[in-house]
């Protein structure tokens, strides 16, 4: 499908509606965490991209941080080091996990990047939360205005929110193409296509997702049928892990991944004042692991086990993530006891090394539930 | 003036047998064994005999290394002074190459990156955390998984024109890494390199925490190893030089504040 092909090339700081961007003399802002109110930025004409990390051993960012830090917040400086992202105006980190929180220092000072900016974002979601959480990004708002002279009126930010929302039920479509059996999209695509939406002005991704929409009608390799698994983690920069999973008999229909459904599943209100639209949409969105309380993200995942109709759950944990780390035993706890779901939890380092090891355990997993089934 | 440098070491046990601070009148190394003390006294007896010398010929003994502490103040070696790996490396090095500004030293267990001062003592030093991945054992290690002799590895690697990466975060994670490879019918040439490239990433970035100045050196029995220099200079992106005997370096930087010690009496 030429769609497809094209999404896929577009996972790169570095594609092509990026270059066009820049060719017009317009910013582009980095941004680290999917609690980063992307319409904010866009509706000053700057656009979001997701910083990713790259597979390949992070040789130059394993001189300033220690063993034990979080591969994928290590990648991600690797690839600032290597000049990845030296195109980029600014970036943007979030309050998320400690180790994203504490990069922002190294970013600041080892790369070439000119503007940085840190939102405060809270870690749970009272009352309290919520009018800090609608001051920070007020600041926010001001400083993008002020750094890069643009205007962030409230009529552009209405367009934005719907042009993002429309974004997000386009992606809700692609989804439900895996509700089916077989389903029409494989995981790994599913994962590309969100990414692709992360690095792509959502104007030229909703057209694209229109187009592959249409096309998935007379899909001629339509994937094959097989165990029906939900993927559950932190992040997921690129489809490797997917594939492999699929490579073994695996079918991941549905998964609950900060770079998949947690990054969309919920609409800003379009009727609200758009600045405290926005505060609610990213202050109740499908919580990450960083946020108090699990319950809520646990509660996410058992219905997307069910609204795609599930055999069993796989749950990746980064190596030396803390939150993540945390939660794995009582999600798993969770969707045996009160799903009866099956459940393999798995540990990877942000490379490929160790896939052997990784294939050896989802084949065991795909063939126990076989037999099950 | 005869005095004696005792490196024991966490697989070796390296001694230099010093003459008027300077002529080098004997070098012996030996394998380590479970009984730590015995050994060091085996190769430091090799050594006397190599020269025909009795030990009460030999002044002052200085001992460095993971081991130094055993034949401390203990005959028949009695070392009355002991120092840091880091600091006999530094001065036995300087005394080699005295425009020596970064010593790389890779033994058995231990990476370390050192910068010298002008008059070859120790500005900054880094060694590796706890984890033999970086350093000989690992390479050890996985020639056992290769089956080939671990004098063959670097030579194999060096046929290799072939990256593989390879996460060497730890020895044992490592080997099941290499098992995999060999499953999947990937080359001895191109494991021994993945291996070589592996551990040369993991030095170059230890080291570069505390700066790579020129002249680099680089000693420690995986110096002896020429499948190792290749990776570790296209890391630093410099030119490195290795002594003549780089394992016995640490040994000669003992020996010699061995000298200073006899010339103070």
């Amino acid at each position: 499908m030429e769609s497809l092909k094209l999404i896929r090339t577009l996972i790169s700081a570095n594609n092509k509606f990026i270059s066009e961007w820049k060719r017009l003399k317009r910013p582009v802002l980095g941004y680290t965490c999917s609690y980063t109110p992307e319409e904010i930025i866009s509706a000053g004409e700057i656009l979001p991209i997701r910083i990713l990390g790259s597979l390949e051993p992070p040789k130059l960012a394993d001189v300033h941080v220690s063993t034990n830090v979080c591969s994928f917040a290590k990648s991600c400086f690797n690839n600032a080091l290597k000049g990845e992202y030296s195109s980029l105006d600014g970036y943007v980190f979030s309050h998320s996990c400690d180790n994203q929180k504490k990069i922002y220092d190294l970013w600041r000072r080892y790369t070439t990047i000119p503007k940085a900016y840190f939102i405060n974002t809270p870690h749970s979601t009272n009352e309290n939360s919520r009018r800090f959480f609608r001051d920070e990004l007020e600041k926010f708002r001001e400083w993008l205005m002020k750094s890069f002279k643009v205007e962030i009126s409230e009529e552009n930010l209405r367009s934005t929110i719907r042009t993002f929302n429309e974004n997000r039920r386009l992606l809700r479509q692609v989804y439900d193409l895996r509700k089916g059996n077989p389903p029409l999209v494989l995981g790994s695509e599913a994962l590309e296509i969100v990414l692709s939406s992360m690095m792509t002005p959502k104007e030229e991704h909703n057209k694209l997702l229109q187009v592959l929409l249409e096309e998935i009608d007379t899909r001629e390799d339509v994937p094959k049928e097989g165990v029906r698994l939900l993927v559950s983690g932190s992040i997921m920069d690129n489809s490797e892990l997917l594939r492999l999973i699929e490579s073994v008999g695996g079918s991941v229909v549905a998964d609950d991944l900060c770079t998949g459904s947690r990054y969309f599943w919920d609409l800003v209100n379009e009727e609200e004042e758009p600045m405290t639209a926005i505060t609610e949409r990213y202050l109740h969105k499908i919580p990450s692991s960083f946020m108090y309380s699990s319950e809520e993200r646990f509660r996410h995942t058992r219905e997307m086990a069910k609204l795609f109709d599930v055999e069993g759950v796989l749950i990746f944990s980064l190596k030396f993530c803390d939150v993540h780390s945390f939660d794995a035993p009582l999600l798993a706890e969770e969707l045996r006891e009160e799903d009866g779901l099956p459940v393999l939890c798995l540990e990877w380092d942000h490379s490929l090394s160790g896939t052997a090891q990784l294939r050896t355990r989802i084949e065991a997993f795909i063939e126990m539930l076989e037999e099950q089934i | 003036m005869i005095t004696a440098g005792v490196d024991v070491g966490a697989k070796y046990v390296k001694i230099v047998i010093l003459e008027d601070g300077k002529n080098v009148l004997a070098r012996a190394n030996g394998i380590v064994e479970f009984d730590v003390w015995k050994s060091a006294n085996d190769v430091f007896e090799k050594a006397l005999l190599n020269v025909g010398l009795k030990r009460e010929q030999v002044g002052q003994v200085v001992a460095t290394g993971m081991g130094r502490k055993i034949v401390h103040m203990k005959p028949p070696i009695d070392a009355k002074e002991i120092v840091p790996e880091v600091i006999a490396d530094a001065k036995g090095t300087y005394y080699l190459i005295p425009t020596v500004k970064t010593v790389i030293d890779v033994g058995a267990e231990e990476g370390r990156g050192i910068k010298v001062s002008e008059n070859g003592g120790v500005r900054d030093f880094v060694i590796n955390e706890r984890c033999a991945a970086g350093a000989g054992t690992f390479i050890e290690t996985m020639a056992r998984a290769l089956e080939v002799g671990v004098e063959n590895m670097g030579p194999l690697a060096l046929k290799s024109m072939n990256a593989i990466p390879m996460n060497a975060q730890c020895c044992v994670f490592a080997e099941s890494e290499v098992v995999s490879l060999i499953h999947s019918k990937v080359s001895k040439e191109d494991i021994a390199k993945a291996i070589h490239d592996a551990i040369a990433g993991r030095i170059a970035s230890m080291v570069l925490r505390i700066g790579v100045e020129k002249d680099v050196a680089l000693i420690g029995g995986v110096a002896r190893n020429p499948g190792f220099l290749p990776p570790l200079k296209k890391e630093l992106n410099t030119e490195i030089l290795i002594p003549e005997y780089p394992e016995c370096v640490g040994a000669l930087g003992a020996a010699l504040f061995a000298s200073e010690m006899e010339g103070q009496k």
